[in-house]
């Protein structure tokens, strides 16, 4: 047999093929780099809750604050100066951990021809008037004395801006605030003109406070704990007591957030409270429903609210 | 069957798997066969899926995000290399990370009674990763993966200034976490329709952690679990692909290979993600001897441009970074590159076994007789035709292609392959050289190759068959042609007054005394009698043995036209001989016109059916051609014809032609 053979060059050229595949993939990197100059999109989240941080003590030397203020500890913001009704039913717990109890009312109206200013000329407040007889729940306010007091070129002036109308359960022991309730307020006017309506009282809140990490770490901070009603906000003032006469209790935070239950205190807010100052601090929880009546100059706010006072001692 | 075997051969990119958070991969499971695959595609299905890459192998992927705005970036890079049954692979992602930025909910009344919303910045990073795996067999398969992942927090917190006038202020903390995750995982084909995959998730994590509590709820989820993949071929040209991942996550794949393209879905379950089938990633893909290209997207179910709340991040994190409640709809290109230089065996030697050593002045004898068979198995399931290739070393520039064999599917068959020796070619000495032979199918380059030592003997060497001592009598024909020409023509005279018929004898006659008469007789110098000297040599020496004076003078007589045969007398102990016959063309009838002794000539019938006289010559006699005609025919009647050496074998005539 002969055969024809064929003699076939096979040539493996493999650097050829190899250059022509370094080229493609450097001519594809390139590109690739070029473009590849962005970055996978960010995603942006919306935070559902909400904490707002207020300091409301602005001059610590002053026992006054403008934001206003009262003996049980919560503030009441005056700003605008609007008439207010404000109902309370408040717990304290000191120290020791022993519950006090007691209710709160009272309601201030405002006489917007009659401004009160300080030697500055900066506004203080308005006089008060008390236009008739106020019952809540039938039981009848009583007028007192609305006290201020402010600090005009260094100096502490009290003053007094009228009459309010309160009714305070230790001196009215039959006016109980009832929670999660509606509670009738009536207003008769000197000529037997009245206005008579229902306060509907937020369910009763009640707090925890507990006290994390310590100074010297840096990392003091306080855990708060309630019984949460997801639908509203609580607010939470941070007082703190003076140890000057460890009686004033000086309110520091105001604090807003969702009624979520919980939230924990940043420590560079509890860490920053200068101890030579203040001895004890008192976490005071707020659960309010509050309606605002717009009406020019006589506005009127209608405030109900839960209060749980808490004092611990500051480390 | 068929499709996935070419397409199995063809391509030799394939899978190198690298563990992400969990086995989903931005190209389904389109990514996840053998046949169409890159290093990046199955990165995140199982990491012991022994690469199919013969070599080099070079993915990018380049995606396009459809968020609030459109953006395009490089996902990731990826080489990888096998060595024998080790694979080793190298991923860059610059791609793999999810930034997510929002206002914490935290607002701060300023001194100026103004406030300020607070946000935060947290961006999760998959950088790079490793991973090895080693092939027990072709069935069995394990490995491990190394990945390094990146956290930044970034955070705005309120703080006080707690001076006269205390006031709050945003201060920005921050804090950078590196950490690794390490898996291993095993692949077990139980048959060509059937294999499964087990693999750890989150088997390993080591590196740093959050050093500020607050960024704690935040780190990477790490759940350790464990991955069960299942892929079934009810068709050749099909596979339904299933995974399931303790951590609650499952993926359903389908897959059509048809030819050079491929089209897959991949529906896949997220326990973070809603609805029950989060969405689907469907793909296609092209590809050719040099690269692959594949264009698949991931369409999430749900709409993915809603707003998202913290909460809902803070309450179950993150656990996947590209693939996550947060996740875009994307597009994606996939490009690999076959970097390899070593060829998918479509068929394999077995053993190559030499036939005889090569005897280069035995050429054309190499064209008609293989010098070796190869033993070829063909690896396929399909009738693959194979074209052998050879080449010795010393020989042969370039390869010599023999005919070509079919071979059945699995089968082993004998492949022959045949040399040529180029004309020019020529060696004094013997020497070991190497043959090396290839087996070429479908691909440009050889399935296979095998490597063979093989003796070249000299261009003198012979073999010792008086057969084979034709090739050196032709070898230097025209240089006896030209040396008979000149003396016969010195001898014009005498030969043109010859009786018709006797042109031959005396040519025959004249020719021997005139070179045979003169040269004297020498043994081989290689003492083993196996060296022939060519015409040319054996007149510049002057001399030789049997074989070179009979080679010698038959080259003479066969120039110029005179039919000879070589007697090769076995019977000689040892030694073998050999000597000349040539045909006179006289008839039988015309024998007495050069002797009236019939013992001195021999009758041999042409083609034609015509007795003519052939007359031996002892070459080795060195004296005159009556002599040597005289001496040939006594050894030949006595040897071939009374002792009956042609009837036993023992006396052999060769013709030249």
């Amino acid at each position: 047999m002969l055969m024809s053979l064929i003699k076939l060059s096979v040539n493996y050229n493999f650097n050829k093929q190899m250059k022509k595949l370094i080229r493609y993939l450097v001519i594809l990197s390139s590109v690739l780099i070029l473009l590849s100059c962005d970055k996978p999109a960010p995603t942006e989240l919306v935070d559902d809750s909400t904490v707002e941080y207020e300091v409301l003590s602005k001059d610590v030397n002053d026992e006054y604050y403008s934001n206003g203020g009262d003996t049980t500890g919560v503030t009441q913001d005056l700003k605008d100066f609007p008439n207010l009704i404000s109902l309370s039913g408040v717990k304290e717990t000191d120290i020791n951990g022993t519950v006090h109890e007691y209710s709160f009312g009272q309601t201030i109206v405002f006489d917007r021809t009659k401004p009160v200013y300080d030697s500055n000329r900066r506004l203080l407040a308005y006089q008060t008037v008390t236009p008739g007889v106020i019952r809540i729940e039938n039981i009848r306010a009583i007028e007192v004395p609305f006290h201020i007091r402010y600090r005009d070129n260094g100096v502490l002036i009290d003053t007094t801006l009228g009459s309010k109308y309160i009714l305070f359960s230790r001196l009215h022991p039959l006016f109980q605030y009832r929670h999660n309730a509606r509670l009738n307020f009536r207003l008769t006017f000197l000529n037997n003109d009245f206005v008579n309506f229902d306060i509907k009282t937020p369910k009763e809140i009640t707090g925890n406070v507990e006290i994390l990490g310590k100074r010297a770490d840096g990392n003091l901070r306080a855990k708060l704990n309630w019984n949460k009603e997801n639908s509203r906000d609580v607010e939470i003032i941070i007082s703190g007591r003076l140890i000057s006469d460890r009686k004033t209790v000086m309110p520091l935070y105001r604090i807003k957030t969702n009624d979520n239950g919980k939230l924990i205190i940043p420590a560079k807010l509890i860490n920053q409270i200068p101890s030579d100052r203040f001895d004890r601090l008192v976490f005071t929880f707020i659960r309010r429903l509050e309606e605002t009546h717009n009406n020019g100059n006589n506005d009127l706010r209608v405030s109900s609210q839960s209060i749980h006072s808490i004092t611990v001692n500051l480390p | 069957m068929k499709i996935l075997s070419i397409s199995f051969l063809i391509f030799m990119i394939s899978n190198v798997n690298i563990l992400p958070q969990s086995s989903f991969g931005l190209n389904g499971y389109s990514g996840n066969h053998s046949s169409f695959s890159s290093p990046l595609y199955n990165f995140e299905s199982n990491v012991s899926d022994y690469s199919q890459i013969k070599d080099w192998g070079f993915s990018a992927i380049y995606g396009m995000e459809f968020a609030n705005s459109t953006n395009s970036n490089l996902y990731g890079i990826s080489i990888s290399k096998t060595i024998n049954n080790h694979n080793i692979s190298v991923r860059y992602t610059p791609g793999y990370q999810k930034e997510f930025s929002f206002k914490t909910g935290e607002t701060i009344i300023l001194q100026d009674s103004t406030s300020q919303s607070l946000t935060s910045g947290f961006i999760y990073k998959e950088l790079f990763g490793f991973g090895y795996s080693y092939k027990f067999s072709d069935d069995f398969s394990a490995g491990f993966s190394f990945r390094y992942f990146n956290q930044e927090f970034n955070r705005e917190a309120v703080t006080v200034i707690f001076n006269d006038n205390p006031y709050l202020v945003s201060e920005s903390t921050g804090e950078k976490i590196n950490f690794w995750k390490g898996d291993l995982g095993i692949n077990y084909f139980l048959n060509e329709r059937l294999n499964f995959a087990l693999a750890s998730i989150n088997l390993l994590n080591f590196g740093q952690k959050a050093e500020n509590s607050e960024f704690e709820q935040y780190e990477l989820k790490k759940d350790m679990g464990g991955m069960f993949g299942l892929s079934y071929h009810p068709v050749d040209e099909t596979a339904l692909n299933f995974v399931y991942e303790t951590t609650n996550a499952f993926q359903l794949g389908v897959n059509g290979y048809l030819k050079n393209f491929s089209l897959g879905f991949t529906l896949f379950h997220d326990k973070y993600q809603s609805p029950s089938i989060a969405g689907i990633i469907p793909s296609i893909g092209f590809k050719s001897d040099l690269f692959e290209v594949m264009l698949s997207g991931i369409k999430y179910f749900s709409n993915r441009k809603v707003e998202h709340g913290v909460s809902g991040f803070v309450e179950n994190g993150l656990s996947n970074i590209i693939n996550n409640p947060y996740s875009y709809d994307k597009i994606l290109l996939t490009v690999s590159f076959n970097l390899n230089t070593i060829t998918e065996k479509f068929v394999e030697f077995v053993d190559v076994k030499i036939n005889k050593d090569i005897y280069p002045t035995f050429k054309d004898n190499y064209i008609d007789y293989p010098f070796a068979y190869g033993t070829v198995v063909n690896l396929t399931d399909d009738f693959i035709n194979v074209k052998p290739l050879s080449r010795i070393e010393g020989i042969n520039e370039e390869n010599i292609q023999s005919p070509g064999s079919s071979i059945a599917p699995h089968d082993t068959a004998e492949v022959p392959f045949y040399l040529i020796i180029p004309e020019k070619y020529h060696s004094d000495k013997t020497a070991l050289s190497y043959a090396d032979f290839y087996l070429v199918t479908t691909n440009e380059q050889p399935d296979d190759e095998f490597q063979k030592a093989i003796l070249v003997n000299s261009s003198n060497s012979w073999d010792g068959r008086v057969s084979n001592l034709h090739y050196f009598i032709r070898k230097d024909l025209d240089f006896s042609m030209m040396n008979a020409k000149e003396i016969l023509s010195k001898n014009k005279p005498t030969l043109d007054t010859l009786t018709y018929g006797l042109e031959d004898f005396y040519k025959a006659n004249i020719l021997f005394n005139s070179f045979i008469k003169n040269l004297v007789y020498t043994s081989d110098p290689r003492a083993t009698g196996e060296y022939v000297q060519f015409p040319r040599e054996t007149l510049e020496l002057k001399g030789g043995d049997c074989d070179d004076l009979s080679v010698f003078y038959s080259s003479l007589l066969e120039s110029v036209g005179i039919q000879t045969a070589l007697v090769n007398y076995k019977t000689d102990g040892t030694i073998r001989h050999v000597s000349v016959l040539f045909n006179t063309k006289l008839s039988p009838e015309f024998a007495r016109l050069i002797t009236n002794n019939d013992s001195k000539y021999f009758v041999r019938e042409n083609l034609d059916g015509k007795d003519e006289i052939w007359l031996p010559v002892e070459t080795t006699s060195l004296t005159d051609f009556e002599t040597a005609w005289k001496i040939g025919s006594e050894k030949f009647n006595k040897d071939a014809v009374n002792n009956l050496g042609i009837a036993t074998g023992k006396v052999e005539i060769i013709d030249i032609y």
